[in-house]
């Protein structure tokens, strides 16, 4: 393959790479689907003997016509954050529609650049592990590339040079020869490896030591990790977009009964991550309170089998405690999720955690990374006594209020549902006002069940303006997903008295009988309702129809799946090590190498020491023992050094009669023989005289010579001595070679003038 | 030998994206951009390095032009070294600069191209060259000989002068003599065949002489050999070819030239014409085989005796090339009179015809009419007469 050949092939290799990594950061598959096959069948159509190009006229007008497109599209939706988009995509089709055309070495470069800045712009919207992964490659393929094109581009150049410096009348020159065999390409690839490791290395060094601020913001619930899993701390009924079907497994959850056996539960665990209290219509969004004033830290040690209580006084483990034990698989959060009601906690690492009291959740404090976050275990008693919620609550009870929801006309509507239904929404006979709540929330529960349908495909849910989304899901559409439903419930509870609130998290319902745990995918971020149901209690209802979850869990299934913890394994070490590496990290990374160092340095120098000590001891010699190792390590390292110097010396002196791979036997005679040539060709070289690779001893001696007639004698015996060791199989004894040694290091010279 | 970098402007470009992602990396939350900052910054750091160190222990020297002539391209081939162990050395350019480092670009070598070395390896030696084309007779003096490469990522150059003083003598440029100009120069009144008194491969009885082992049977006089019990053989007289003495007339100074005005000519083009038509006489003399010498008149020159062949016609167009027209002129000078000679002289003045010391038989050429004389344009599209090359056939026939 010609040198030309290869540059484009590995440069349409790098295009293609770009392309896939634009299409992995804006999540647009079909982006590779398409240019993908477009670009590869440029090498079939441009790059044969007879290529079939697009004009230059063509492809301006392409590139014109594409500007336009891309300049109105934006005037359209006038959003900067649309413009890395718009540019992309503008570089994309020029890359496409210029590698169709008949390109010159100036035409390649600008490849190469649109390339980078195709790669680049994604790079500032993506930070996926995949993409992380076409990143590297298209970095270390951008080194390989550039360096052939710079042999590629220079030889053309060189040989273009050649051509026009001769007049078009004049003699012809034959053109200039481009040799680049494959031993030329092997030492380049070698080159541009070297080059892409220590490239890597230095830019991980840089990773490292950029300062940064803390990505991982201190006591917040909620991150940017935790908003890649599917689970938000808001939700946002207008724009929905963050339903996922991704199967990817976020954690594995195995309950322990109190027996100590793995089982499943009878319901879906619902794995509590944010209490959202508080709607906001005009924009049609659920967001949580950030009253801090109930949250208190616990301390936790590191000990997997050592439980840190959570409750303000010991809370009675023998009521119902079942054991949970989770394993992170691809999510670093700060968030413990957990259900109802955990009563202690332990976790692999030492942690600071911030147990909310009002709410039972909780989240990391922030102090330490959790980047090596591994999993935690957690005591629960699904149903939990007054004394058990005393003590997690830790005071008096909340006060109950009746609460009011901010959307004219839910209330009408509900009342009439009740109505239809037959309901009281008051407490009758001799009923509390805790299980009036229940009783009301569960007839509209079921009123849900029976009247709205569950599904994500939410194409036909128009927003209305003007009108709140919970309404419109109401009395409209009456489809929708858990958002739809958890929102409905608690806005309608809510509507007639009933204190309720939306709470988000994951719901585990796809049980491993393998390994007897629950695997939470990506897919299993849910959404329901708590009603309160006592002074302490509050009972959750997922108005979701399991079924229908059960259901859409069975569909998604494949048989990737067991085999996709690999892959998110992998990718949950990229978002914790690499996505989520901040201030901490490096602090973290900081000490640990600091401890590292100084505890191995101060281990070696003690053991050192203790070694010395014991020496001087067994040979009784006192003080004077240390001076006597110092005297015989000197010894040693003045010894090592005399011997690297000697190896090196004869090693050249091999090297420079190509001995290198020759007669073992011959080699070690020569070497021994012929020192006196090295001592005399070091000597030499020191007054500005280095013999040339191409002279031979006698021309190079007579060089020295003319310049230094006194040296005649000396240079005369020692080349006769070398021609006659070297060729003419002669030897040395021990005295002879001692006073070729002395001749050569006293070979009469003037320093040569540069 | 000092290692120079610069930075050109893909290079700068390089440095203004880096600072930009840099800044990105510092306002964004996010890795992959600090990461690729890292990977930008340690390209350009890797590129020094890689660079700097491929330049280590190169060395390059010239090796001897054989000739030169304008109009004709200058090979000068270039010896690469490369004297490290490990390191290959890979897109390598080799030019000419000047003592200022800076690349010559002077009339004599229009358009100077460069060498290229696509690879060199440890401990190897290579050979390029790079092609000049030399536009004016004359001295070339190179000064240093610089390699340089853009490689791995073409971000700087790095250079590295190395000093090699070298002289090219730039014989003038060759032309044919136009039509049949050149027969009836060499057939003229002194010119024409002749035999010469010295045995040689002609037809002309010289004498007769002893056999030899290895003389032909057919050489034998055997008419003399009634007469003589020794073997003898026939030898034949040397052919002599016609002779031409080439006579430029520079004696009188530039300032003082008097020619017919045209446009835009200096007094010292037209001197140059008057040697690049010597140097075509000589050229086509020498192509036809004819016995041919050199005087030139106007300053410290020997003559040129009358022979013939390639190395004579060398050393007639190097007096040629040497001619140094800024130095002042001698007067006409008697004793390189030609007059002895039995040769057809030529007389070639750069401006008006004056043939008052001349041999009556001469031939008179000015520069002025170089057109009519030569064939500047015609044959194979005014190229000039070289090796290997017989320009004058067909059209001097």
């Amino acid at each position: 393959m010609t040198l030309r050949r290869r540059f484009r092939l590995w440069l349409l290799f790098l295009l293609v790479l770009s392309v896939a990594a634009v299409s992995v950061a804006t999540i647009r598959l079909w982006l590779l689907m398409v240019c993908g096959p477009i670009l590869v069948s440029s090498w079939y159509l441009c790059e044969g003997h007879r290529p079939l190009i697009l004009s230059r006229f063509l492809v301006n007008v392409g590139s014109v016509l594409t500007l336009l497109l891309v300049g109105l599209s934006w005037l359209s939706n006038p959003d900067p954050g649309r413009v890395m988009e718009l540019l992309g995509i503008f570089v994309l089709v020029l890359i496409v529609l210029r590698q169709f055309q008949d390109r010159s070495t100036r035409e390649d470069a600008q490849q190469i650049i649109l390339s980078s800045v195709l790669v680049i712009s994604s790079t500032i919207q993506s930070d996926r592990f995949l993409f992380g992964i076409i990143l590297l490659l298209w970095v270390v393929n951008l080194i390989y590339v550039v360096m052939l094109f710079q042999v590629y581009s220079g030889a053309r150049h060189a040989r273009q040079q050649r051509f026009d410096c001769i007049p078009k009348d004049g003699i012809p020159v034959a053109p200039l020869e481009i040799r680049f065999g494959p031993r030329d390409l092997s030492r380049m690839r070698l080159l541009a490896f070297g080059s892409s490791l220590a490239i890597l290395l230095i830019s991980v060094l840089v990773f490292i030591l950029f300062p940064r601020q803390i990505l991982f913001r201190s006591g917040v619930p909620g991150n940017r990790s935790v908003q890649k899993s599917g689970f938000a701390e808001t939700v946002d009924l207008i724009s929905s977009e963050r339903i996922t079907s991704s199967r990817r497994e976020v954690f594995t959850v195995q309950w322990v009964d109190p027996g100590g056996e793995s089982t499943k539960w009878a319901r879906p665990l619902l794995l509590r991550g944010a209490i959202l209290e508080r709607y906001d219509s005009a924009v049609g969004r659920w967001v949580a309170n950030k009253s801090q004033s109930t949250n208190s830290l616990v301390s936790i040690k590191a000990a997997p089998d050592r439980f840190t209580g959570l409750g303000v006084e010991n809370i009675d483990q023998q009521i119902q405690t079942y054991t949970l034990w989770f394993e992170m698989r691809s999510m670093a959060t700060d968030i413990f999720f957990a259900p109802w009601v955990p009563i202690s906690i332990t976790t692999f690492d030492p942690r600071e955690i911030v147990f909310n009291r009002a709410n039972m959740l909780m989240t990391d404090s922030g102090r330490r990374s959790i980047s090596s976050y591994g999993g935690y275990g957690l005591r629960v008693q699904p149903f939990p006594n007054r004394s058990s919620l005393e003590s997690l609550e830790g005071g008096a009870p909340k006060t109950s209020f009746i609460p009011r929801f901010p959307v004219p006309g839910i209330r009408e509507f509900t009342l009439d549902v009740l109505e239809q239904m037959e309901v009281d929404p008051s407490p009758i006979k001799n009923e509390t006002i805790w299980q009036k709540n229940r009783r009301v929330s569960d007839e509209i529960l079921e009123w849900l069940e029976n009247n709205c349908m569950y599904t994500t495909d939410l194409r036909e849910f128009v927003q209305i303006a003007g009108e709140d989304p919970i309404e419109s899901f109401l009395t409209r559409y009456r489809f929708g997903h858990c958002e739809y439903f958890a929102s409905a419930l608690t806005a309608m509870c809510r509507s007639v008295g009933i204190e309720s609130r939306l709470v988000t998290g994951f719901v585990a319902i796809e049980y491993d009988e393998g390994i007897q745990r629950y695997i939470v995918r990506e897919s299993n971020a849910h959404a329901w309702t708590e009603v309160r149901t006592g002074d302490y209690q509050w009972t959750a209802l997922d108005p979701s129809p399991r079924s229908v979850l059960e259901e859409l869990q069975a569909a998604n299934e494949s048989w990737s799946d067991s085999w996709r913890w690999v892959y998110d394994r992998v990718d949950f070490f990229w978002n914790s090590a690499i996505v989520g590496f901040d201030q901490r990290s490096q602090e973290n990374l900081t000490q640990r190498f600091a401890g590292n160092w100084g505890d191995s340095f101060s281990d070696t120098f003690s053991s050192l020491r203790d070694w010395m000590a014991s020496v001087n001891r067994f040979f009784k010699l006192g003080i004077a023992g240390y001076i006597w190792m110092a005297g015989v390590l000197l010894i040693f390292i003045c010894f090592l050094l005399v011997a690297i110097s000697i190896l090196r010396r004869r090693r050249r002196l091999l090297a420079s009669f190509r001995l290198g791979s020759g007669d073992r036997r011959l080699r070690r005679r020569l070497s021994h023989d012929l020192l006196f040539w090295a001592v005399a060709l070091q000597r030499l070289a020191k007054f500005g005289y280095a013999k040339q690779a191409q002279e031979t001893p006698l021309a190079f001696s007579r060089r020295v010579v003319e310049a230094n007639p006194e040296s005649e004698p000396t240079m005369q015996t020692l080349v006769r001595q070398l021609y006659l060791i070297r060729f003419g199989g002669g030897t040395l004894d021990r005295n002879e070679r001692t006073q070729a040694l002395e001749l050569a290091r006293k070979i009469p010279l003037r320093r040569r003038s540069s | 030998m000092k290692l120079r970098f610069r930075i050109h402007l893909p290079g700068l470009l390089f440095i203004l994206l880096t600072i930009f992602v840099g800044l990105a990396a510092a306002q964004r939350p996010n890795n992959l951009i600090v990461w690729s900052f890292g990977v930008l910054l340690a390209l350009i750091l890797i590129s020094g390095v890689v660079g700097a160190s491929m330049m280590r222990g190169l060395s390059v020297r010239r090796l001897e032009v054989r000739r030169a002539a304008a109009g004709e391209p200058l090979e000068i081939r270039y010896v690469v070294e490369n004297e490290s162990r490990w390191r290959s050395a890979f897109a390598m350019k080799i030019m000419e600069v000047d003592h200022k480092g800076k690349l010559i670009r002077f009339p004599m070598l229009a358009a100077p191209s460069h060498g290229w070395i696509t690879r060199i390896g440890p401990g190897e030696s290579q050979v390029c060259d790079a092609v000049f084309a030399p536009s004016q007779r004359g001295v070339v003096s190179l000064q240093r000989i610089r390699l340089t490469t853009q490689f791995p990522f073409g971000f700087n150059d790095r250079a590295v002068d190395h000093k090699n003083p070298f002289e090219i003598l730039v014989q003038p440029r060759l032309y044919p003599v136009r039509g049949e100009l050149m027969q009836t120069i060499a057939l003229g009144e002194l010119g024409g065949f002749g035999t010469s008194p010295r045995p040689g491969s002609g037809e002309d009885f010289y004498s007769v002489r002893e056999f030899k082992p290895g003389d032909s049977i057919r050489q034998i006089a055997w008419k003399r050999m009634g007469t003589t019990d020794d073997l003898l053989v026939v030898q034949r007289s040397l052919s002599s070819p016609p002779r031409l003495r080439v006579v430029l007339d520079l004696t009188t100074a530039p300032d003082e030239l008097k020619f017919k005005p045209e446009s835009n000519i200096t007094p010292t083009e037209i001197e140059e014409r008057a040697i690049t038509m010597a140097a075509s006489l000589i050229g086509s003399a020498e192509q036809r085989g004819l016995e041919f010498g050199l005087t030139i008149h106007g300053f410290d020159s020997a003559p040129i005796p009358l022979r013939r062949g390639y190395w004579h016609r060398e050393r007639a167009l190097t007096s040629l090339a040497t001619i140094d027209l800024s130095q002042s002129r001698e007067e006409f000078d008697s004793e390189r009179n030609v007059d002895e000679e039995r040769a057809c002289v030529v007389v070639i003045h750069p401006g008006r015809i004056n043939p008052r010391n001349s041999p009556e038989h001469a031939w008179h050429w000015s520069a002025t009419s170089i057109d009519q004389l030569l064939d500047l344009g015609g044959g194979s599209a005014g190229a000039p007469v070289s090796e290997g090359q017989s320009p004058a056939r067909g059209q001097l026939a």
